[in-house]
């Protein structure tokens, strides 16, 4: 049910955004229409950049991201010959108004580029997407080096699934030419290209957590919450949930504190939520 | 790659194209809701992002002009844009230059006049580059602007142009950017015909520089009939809904 | 000075908790931490008047800092500012210092496992060295477990590297979660196993505080 808006209430939305959106969150309605636990469409592209070995691009809501991976030859490490490396970089394009600039796009950003690119890196290695035994091509001389650079577009609430989605769905879609080794040195064959071995991948679901005021014990859990109502309701849970229903990563950060009993209902949500982003990956990749 | 055909014998280009002929233009105007205005360009291959925010207070004291808008423009590419991965994608020498290009001439084409003490930011990302990367950028910025409802005197068109056995070539794809005729971009304010953005490339001869710079304007002139009926479009289902 | 040192041990196997509290003269509250060989020092300084740029007309601003023993801020070192403050967000009544900002500086002086729960605990002594008003104290427990399913708690470096899961729980007095730092490959009853451990150790890690800082006081009547 879409909330009719009269010019009072956009008045009353312009001056105290913070009692607007607390009001009707109490009672049980949201901004946009959606119901407290309804995510918005989400669509995902991938390929559509040519000039990367394997590209995504997300839309959830009004959230974009665009994801590219490009391959490079490296030397591994000495300390682990037998493995490649995947290197994540997330990045808030300065088209959204840039990080430093603040206030000036759309508002300040709840994760820092950085905290992003450390988040996704670890539940990556954890759900064992990517063995990067794989990308190794001969031990201790050569492997493949996979550039993974997220970057976000446009940002309307939970940028992180967004993020998560476009990083695995490239990967995914990337494909990496083959390389033979002659008289010690690399020969790449741009003819074949073989998509990467990849086994578990991790898709996430954001929450943001409030306080009901009516009764002091409740807590409201809202699904792919907007900016707006992640920056009122200050509490934010991220699950990450592989495509096998295990769970790879939980963050909390502040709000009010929650109870097993809470923290269960989420998870369930999040796991819901995995299997239908599961099958808009399958149906994409067709 | 001397021997590389940029004209068939037919009179055709490397992708199919006649020399004059523009590749196609789609552009999703209003795509990014926080920006006060942004338009996604796609010419050909090269996909452009721009986004524009403001007329808004200045961020620094330092920046505020008592009879008119400071411009900032920030040009930048993603690190998966070019084949070769790029390393960062703002802060080299030809971005900035690109940016200082470009805030030079929207400052030349944007009424600034109109809103002294404020700042408009306009910051235009390549998510794919396949030639004329700073002529559509241009075209993306001003498609922006206009979702901004930011006054401007007129559409800004670009195009770039090369020579190639002496027929000029419009609109040019990676390929012929990097090939050894000279490359010719040029902006124009379509219905005066003024010149609000020149740069020439490698070596033009002085007498094939006028037959270069009017196939451009011409180029300039379609580019402006497509990007008019684009935003008309975009008006009329905006207002519809 | 009020150094005070004090070794809790408790049911649930951890090592023991060493607090010294305002070892920084200069901060207006401060405390060591160690647990085993993890040692992390914080301090808070505030709250203070805030730059114009920076301030909020309803609360105060809270700006975590967090280094590392070696080398410069990477993004570990901003996803635990990130952690940090949102804890600082929720538990410090910023509403009742308007237009100010408090800083709080958290320094890891060597890192043997758990370093997050031994971060939560410098952070929440040295708030309350600082006598700023709290919601309530916070603790935090770690849980790891192992590829045959046992669960370990407050794990060594050694031991978090074998572990297929690592769950941190930050935890308010009346064991509820506050926040939660949780990676690995795990399942939702191993999560839950884990959070109800902790909630049976809020009661003792309130305990401890209560004692560091009737200590302090005793210090300070003398």
């Amino acid at each position: 049910m879409v909330l009719s808006q009269t010019k009072m209430d956009l008045d009353f939305r312009l001056l105290f955004p913070e009692e607007f959106i607390k009001q009707i969150l109490d009672e049980g309605y949201r901004e946009d229409g959606r119901s407290h636990n309804q995510t918005r469409s989400t669509t995902l592209t991938v390929g559509s950049f040519k000039s990367a070995d394997g590209s995504a691009v997300v839309r959830i809501g009004g959230t974009c991201v665009a994801c590219g991976v490009k391959g490079e030859l490296a030397n591994p490490r000495a300390i682990s010959p037998k493995d490649g490396f995947i290197v994540l970089n997330v990045e808030y394009s300065l088209v959204t108004g840039s990080e430093k600039l603040g206030a000036i796009g759309g508002g300040e950003k709840f994760f820092s580029s950085q905290s992003l690119t450390q988040i996704i890196q670890d539940i990556i290695h954890s759900s064992k997407f990517i063995n990067l035994e794989h990308l190794c091509i001969e031990e201790g001389k050569i492997c493949w080096s996979l550039n993974v650079d997220v970057v976000v577009l446009s940002c309307d609430g939970p940028v992180i699934d967004a993020c998560v989605l476009a990083a695995v769905s490239a990967l995914k879609n990337a494909t990496l030419p083959s390389v033979e080794i002659e008289s010690e040195k690399p020969l790449v064959s741009m003819a074949t290209r073989n998509h990467l071995k990849t086994g578990q991948y991790p898709l996430m679901t954001s929450f943001a957590i409030h306080k009901k005021e009516v009764s002091d014990t409740n807590i409201g859990v809202l699904v792919d919450p907007t900016d707006d109502e992640a920056q009122y309701c200050t509490g934010i849970v991220c699950i990450a949930v592989t495509n096998d229903q295990k769970l790879t990563g939980l963050y909390k950060y502040g709000g009010p504190a929650m109870t097993s009993d809470d923290i269960q209902k989420c998870i369930r949500k999040a796991k819901k939520q995995a299997t239908i982003l599961v099958k808009l990956i399958d149906n994409t990749m067709k | 790659m001397a021997d590389f055909e940029y004209l068939s014998p037919e009179g055709l280009r490397s992708d199919g194209r006649r020399p004059q002929e523009l590749r196609v233009l789609s552009c999703n105007i209003s795509h990014c809701l926080q920006a006060d205005g942004s338009a996604y360009l796609q010419q050909g291959n090269t996909r452009v992002i721009a986004t524009v925010y403001g007329p808004h207070d200045v961020s620094r004291r330092s920046e505020a002009q008592h009879d008119k808008a400071f411009i900032n423009c920030q040009f930048s590419m993603a690190t998966f844009s070019t084949s070769e991965r790029k390393k960062r994608p703002t802060g080299d020498k030809s971005c900035l230059e690109t940016s200082l290009a470009l805030k030079k001439t929207f400052e030349a084409a944007i009424l600034t006049d109109t809103y002294p003490h404020s700042k408009i930011d306009i910051f235009v990302q390549i998510l794919q580059s396949d030639g004329s990367d700073k002529a559509v950028s241009i075209n993306a910025i001003t498609m922006a602007l206009i979702d901004a409802g930011i006054p401007m005197k007129d559409y800004v068109c670009a195009t770039s142009v090369t020579l190639i056995n002496d027929t000029p070539i419009v609109d040019l794809n990676y390929f012929e950017e990097r090939g050894p005729g000279p490359e010719l971009i040029v902006g124009t304010l379509p219905k005066s015909g003024k010149i609000v953005f020149l740069q020439v490339n490698s070596r033009l001869h002085i007498d094939n520089m006028e037959k270069v710079l009017k196939e451009g304007m011409n180029g300039n002139q379609r580019v402006h009939t497509i990007l008019d009926t684009l935003i008309k479009k975009h008006l009329e289902k905006s207002i519809l809904t | 000075m009020n150094i005070i040192r004090h070794v809790v041990t408790m049911e649930v196997k951890s090592r023991g908790i060493e607090c010294e509290l305002g070892i920084i003269t200069r901060a207006d509250g401060s405390a060591q931490v160690k647990q085993g060989n993890t040692i992390v020092t914080c301090g808070v300084y505030g709250p203070v008047e805030a730059k114009s740029a920076r301030e909020k007309v309803d609360k105060a601003v809270v700006e975590v800092i967090v280094k590392s023993e070696t080398g410069l801020p990477g993004p570990y070192e901003k996803e635990l500012e990130l952690l940090m403050s949102s804890c600082c967000e929720t538990m410090i009544l910023t509403h009742l210092h308007p237009h100010t900002a408090i800083s709080v500086s958290i320094q890891i002086q060597s890192d043997n496992g758990s370093v997050i729960v031994c971060m939560v605990h410098a952070l929440c002594c040295s708030l309350l060295d600082a006598c700023l008003p709290l919601k309530t104290t916070f603790s935090a427990i770690k849980c790891a477990f192992l590829s045959d399913g046992s669960m370990l708690t407050d794990p060594t470096t050694q031991q978090e590297e074998t572990a297929t899961s690592q769950l941190t729980y930050i935890i308010d007095r009346k064991g509820k979660l506050v926040a939660s730092h949780a990676t690995g490959s795990f399942d939702t009853e191993e999560y839950i196993k884990g959070l109800s451990v902790a909630s049976s150790t809020a009661v003792h890690r309130t305990d401890f505080y209560r004692e560091t800082i009737s200590r302090k006081m005793s210090r300070i009547k003398q």
